[in-house]
């Protein structure tokens, strides 16, 4: 191993020598933004902004590869190339909230969201609202949201990109993006497949005899399409989104599995679309979204050898959603912010083989009404308000309270403070699933609060930028299945426990310029967040005061980008913590945790110009020590593997 | 530069350090009365487990499949047998059975490729039978070689529901009498000499639990299905069945809403034992339901209490397992035939089924 290090490092300062003696022509690195831009309406809040290079680096991954190596969200991923959910500052996938430019995406029948079907190919920004701060966009975020959008290009005249991924495992994946326009009418159509056997092998200690064995019935392809159509005309500006998107995944067995031939699949299709109005004056922007969406999800599940089939459940869901926006600023010192918006969702899900479902809808509507101060230079405060209803629920005041000091006149460090509540709705599944839903069931109500310094040191060719928050949150009513005390051997969903959720999140970005040439970026983040039930009812209960199973207390991430003229190194080393599987968190040799593992993926890169054509070439290792591990009890994981991507732009 | 290499690999080299595997634990139970202690965990979390409890020296042995054999037990454990000095385990959503050494929990062998396994019934020692909630058979195989010799159809290709799912099973004479649970109403009666389906008795909905008493009467716990169930819901009922005749001497109902479960008997055969929130026992005599509890549950919360119950055939003592939150290990209570607390022991995750090894 020792060796194989000095080799490394031998490798990376003999390639540095190599490629700065190759290299003369001078060609121009593409543009990278690195800060997001400051808004009044993010001021007094913690938002962060996950940059382009971060887009870059990940083109050719999923949104939840993105947000497990570049964000403190843990994504609980059920393997690679399946489904996906976040976790937000420790709390449940359903208290992330998601918006796709504007309009909350998240399922109505489950509450959450599959980020494993959003390419990071198809959005241009992404940032993320923070416990408090996501009540600017919506209810229920307890953990806080994920902010997806899209944005025009209106220096675009004519442009093409193409991407070919060829990855192991039969793994391929095709993008095409084709811009056109005038600047004041822009269009921009972007297409995509992925496909992988994903046969990847690995050592089965999940059975007797153990024994080395190849991931079977693990296969997927996904497909997809974005249009977007852009204009602006004077004040006014328009755009249309339109979203396509259909995957199907053979959902594979857990290591354990002996039993006869099974076809377990998931297929989902979804379709999304969402007209824009804006028109903006000096003081005053008025904002009209409309969105639609439709998701479809077919679980089946047979047996091949009896013929026969145990589920095929078939599940519908359609929304519909509007909001109006109207932000005016009064003065230079003081905005109002005032929105309303509405949805209505049907679910219709339906199991042909158990011959059961349900069809049930919601109505919601949310105002808000929230004012930003800017007391001095340096004192900036937010106060907002949120009004819900849904179904026969009114909840009439959300608020939430924020405020930030800048500790210097440069306005580059700022101490941060946001106090909220928050509340969010009982899923439809929670309400209705037969068996076992709950009509009863009460929203969860939460409580949070955090403080941050945040701090950003530019000097001539380093910068330094950084942000520490802590954060508390009391999540009362928290919903969970579980096995009722009436005996019942199906699960029943009630509003069992009061979660406390506390812990802090730092990210830190480093940038140095060696020469005209030569660029480092090092960046990290870390997130603590010990979630507990404080609440265990039965005296032999031992969950009070211990871990939710699958959260874990620690994660981190770490990220280093040398580019050297043309020519890019790239490191990204993610770190899960320990997570607990069982809820009293007992760990023996036999009770299983999932171990903390700390994986090393690698890319180099090579960018070339061939005028009019731009074009990058890649090679990626993923999991580059080869390290064993399970994201999810009894399933495996793939060690290292190896991809390579070539990019052609062209761009008049 | 090379600090910063160094460090990002060091990291790297750290988590890529892999555990050292766990040693062997040797067990001999041999001679010692005991009971073996399945363990569900999780559907699709794989931690199923067994423990072992020895009554006299009031200990227990926990994971000693995995402890002995180094794998897990896997995914759903649902069931144990003890014959000829073997344990059969069935783990459910594995769709396998595992085969230990009923003295030391070696590993034996595994009887595979089966599609949802809940139950075993040994008809002689080259004989038993699988029951399985999707095949819509029964699954023949050899105890002696772990070979599957074949099948029982029980397909009903007339009703609209996937029947039969099969469940537990008796035995009197040669007819083998199998629950069964989902989406169902039935009782199949199979000939054990041909393997081969030759009546049905009808009774409540969905029957589980099954067991045949001292006077050849078979007693039937049936559930009733729940609220919006397809095929239908009902009160629960107990239903007592000649074993000779097939006709339903008698029948007792529950209130809609209660879930009276794990129907057991003494080992005189002759009192009923079930879970319907607290313990009940009842003799095979008794005209009604039990009016007063034996063992009363003290659980006021939303989750918890009693979730499975095993008689000791050697002294009647009763086994209660409290899966408690389902996520955590569970407790065990022993309990004497009358109803007197005499220890407990925490165990694994879902205590479900009890398997009594009298030597």
């Amino acid at each position: 191993m020792k060796l194989f290090l000095i080799g490394l490092l031998l490798f990376c300062s003999r390639a540095e020598q190599a490629l700065a003696q190759k290299l003369s022509d001078t060609i121009s690195i593409e543009e990278v933004q690195v800060f997001g831009k400051r808004k009044i309406e993010e001021t007094a809040t913690t938002i962060t902004h996950i940059d382009t290079m971060a887009l870059q680096m990940m083109k050719t991954q999923t949104i939840s590869e993105l947000l497990s190596s570049y964000s403190p969200v843990f994504i609980k991923s059920y393997g690679r190339g399946s489904a996906a959910t976040a976790s937000f500052r420790g709390t449940a996938s359903s208290h992330t909230q998601v918006y796709w430019n504007g309009v909350r995406i998240n399922s109505p029948m489950r509450g959450d969201v599959d980020f494993s079907l959003f390419p990071v190919y198809f959005i241009d920004d992404i940032s993320l609202q923070h416990g408090g701060s996501s009540l600017q966009s919506g209810s229920g975020a307890l953990g806080g949201s994920v902010l997806i959008n899209n944005k025009a290009d209106w220096t675009d005249r004519l442009s093409v990109r193409f991407i070919q991924t060829a990855e192991s495992f039969g793994t391929y994946k095709e993008y095409l993006n084709l811009g056109y326009g005038n600047g004041k009418l822009q269009f921009k159509t972007r297409l995509f497949s992925d496909h992988s056997d994903n046969d990847f092998p690995f050592y089965n200690y999940g059975v007797l005899p153990m024994h080395p064995a190849i991931q079977k019935k693990a296969d997927y392809t996904k497909n997809g399409l974005l249009q977007e159509i852009y204009a602006r005309r004077g004040k006014h500006s328009f755009s249309g989104k339109f979203w396509a998107y259909s995957s199907r995944r053979n959902l594979p067995q857990l290591m354990s599995f002996e039993g006869d031939a099974r076809n377990e699949t998931q297929k989902d299709a979804n379709i999304r679309g969402i007209i824009d109005w804006k028109y903006v004056t000096d003081k005053n922007k008025f904002e009209l979204v409309l969105g639609a969406n439709w998701n479809r999800l077919n679980y089946f599940r047979s047996s091949t050898e009896a013929n026969f089939v145990n589920f095929d459940s078939r599940s519908h869901e359609k929304s519909w959603s509007s909001r109006l926006n109207f932000d005016r600023k009064v003065n230079e010192r003081f905005s109002l912010v005032w929105s309303l918006a509405s949805g209505y969702h049907t679910v219709s899900v339906f199991d042909r083989a158990q011959k059961i479902g349900y069809d049930h809808n919601r109505f919601e509507m949310s105002l808000l009404n929230s004012a930003y101060f800017k007391a001095s230079e340096r004192f900036f405060f937010s106060f907002l308000m949120r009004s819900e209803l849904y179904d026969q629920h009114l909840i009439g005041a959300i608020p939430s309270f924020g405020a930030e000091y800048f500790i210097d006149e440069k306005q580059q460090h700022s101490l941060k403070l946001n106090v909220a509540r928050n509340y969010h709705q009982p899923s439809l599944n929670d309400l209705y699933w037969i068996p076992g839903g709950n009509p009863q069931l009460k929203p969860e109500k939460g409580y949070s609060g955090d403080v941050g310094l945040s701090i950003s040191k530019p000097t001539g060719n380093q910068s330094f930028s950084g942000q520490l928050t802590g954060f508390m949150s009391l999540i009362d009513d928290w919903i969970v299945w579980q096995p009722s005390a009436n005996g019942a051997y199906y699960w029943e969903a009630s509003n069992l426990r009061k979660v406390f959720s506390r812990g802090v999140e730092l990210q830190v970005h480093y940038q140095k310029k060696f020469g005209p040439q030569i660029q480092l970026d090092l960046k990290g983040n870390y997130s603590h967040s010990a979630t507990s039930n404080v609440d265990a009812v039965p005296s032999v209960d031992e969950s009070r005061g211990k871990q939710l199973i699958y959260i874990p207390k620690d994660k981190a991430n770490l990220f280093a980008e040398l580019n050297f003229k043309n020519t890019y190194l790239k490191l990204n080393e993610p770190f899960t913590g320990k997570r607990y599987t069982s809820s009293n968190n007992v760990e023996s040799d036999y009770e299983k945790i999932l171990n903390p593992n700390w994986l090393v993926n690698s890319a180099v890169g090579q960018k070339v110009e061939l005028k009019p054509l731009l074009i990058d070439i890649s090679l990626q290792i993923e999991n580059l020590l080869n390290t064993d591990y399970m994201a999810i009890l009894w399933r495996p994981m793939p060690g290292r593997y190896y991809s390579a991507t070539i990019q052609i732009q062209y761009k008049k | 530069m090379r600090i910063v290499a160094t460090i990002f690999l060091l990291i790297g080299l750290f988590s890529a350090c892999t555990e050292s595997p766990v040693e062997t634990v040797f067990f001999n139970f041999s001679g010692n009365r005991g009971v073996y202690i399945v363990n569900e965990g999780n559907f699709m979390y794989g931690n199923s487990s067994l423990s072992f409890y020895d009554p006299e020296l009031k200990r227990v042995y926990n994971h000693i499949f995995q402890a002995r054999n180094g794998a897990p037990l896997g995914d759903v454990a649902q069931s144990m047998n003890l014959h000829n000095n073997l344990g059969f385990i069935v783990v459910n959503n594995s769709g396998k059975i595992y085969v230990i050494d009923s003295q030391t929990a070696e590993y034996r062998g595994t009887i595979s490729g089966l599609s949802s396994p809940r139950y075993i019934h040994f008809v002689n020692s080259e004989k038993a039978y699988v029951t399985d909630l999707y095949a819509r058979k029964i699954t023949i195989f050899n105890p002696e070689t772990f070979q599957i010799k074949g099948n029982i159809p029980v397909n009903n290709s007339k009703s609209q529901f996937n029947q039969h799912s099969t469940e537990q099973m008796v035995q009197y004479k040669n007819k083998v009498f199998v629950t069964c649970w989902s989406y169902d109403n039935k009782i199949l009666v199979i000939n054990s000499d041909n393997d081969q389906l030759v009546d049905s008795i009808e009774v409540f909905k969905q029957p589980a639990g099954i067991q045949l008493d001292r006077d050849n009467k078979i007693w039937v716990l049936c559930d009733g299905g729940f609220e919006g169930n397809p095929f239908g819901y009902e009160q629960p009922g107990l239903v007592k069945i000649d074993a000779e005749t097939l006709e339903i001497e008698r029948s007792f109902r529950f209130k809609l809403g209660e879930h009276p479960q794990s129907l057991r008997l003494n080992s005189t055969k002759d009192t009923l034992y079930f879970i319907n929130r607290h313990v009940w026992k009842m003799s095979v005599n008794d005209k009604k339901l039990p009016e007063q509890p034996l063992i009363t549950s003290n659980y006021t919360s939303l989750y918890g209490g009693f979730y499975s119950i095993g008689i000791d055939p050697a002294n009647n003592d009763i086994y209660l397992g409290d899966a408690i939150d389902h996520r955590q290990n569970g407790i065990v209570y022993r309990y004497s035939s009358n109803g007197k607390l005499l220890d407990e022991f925490k165990v694994g995750i879902t205590p479900g089924n009890f398997a009594f090894k009298t030597k």
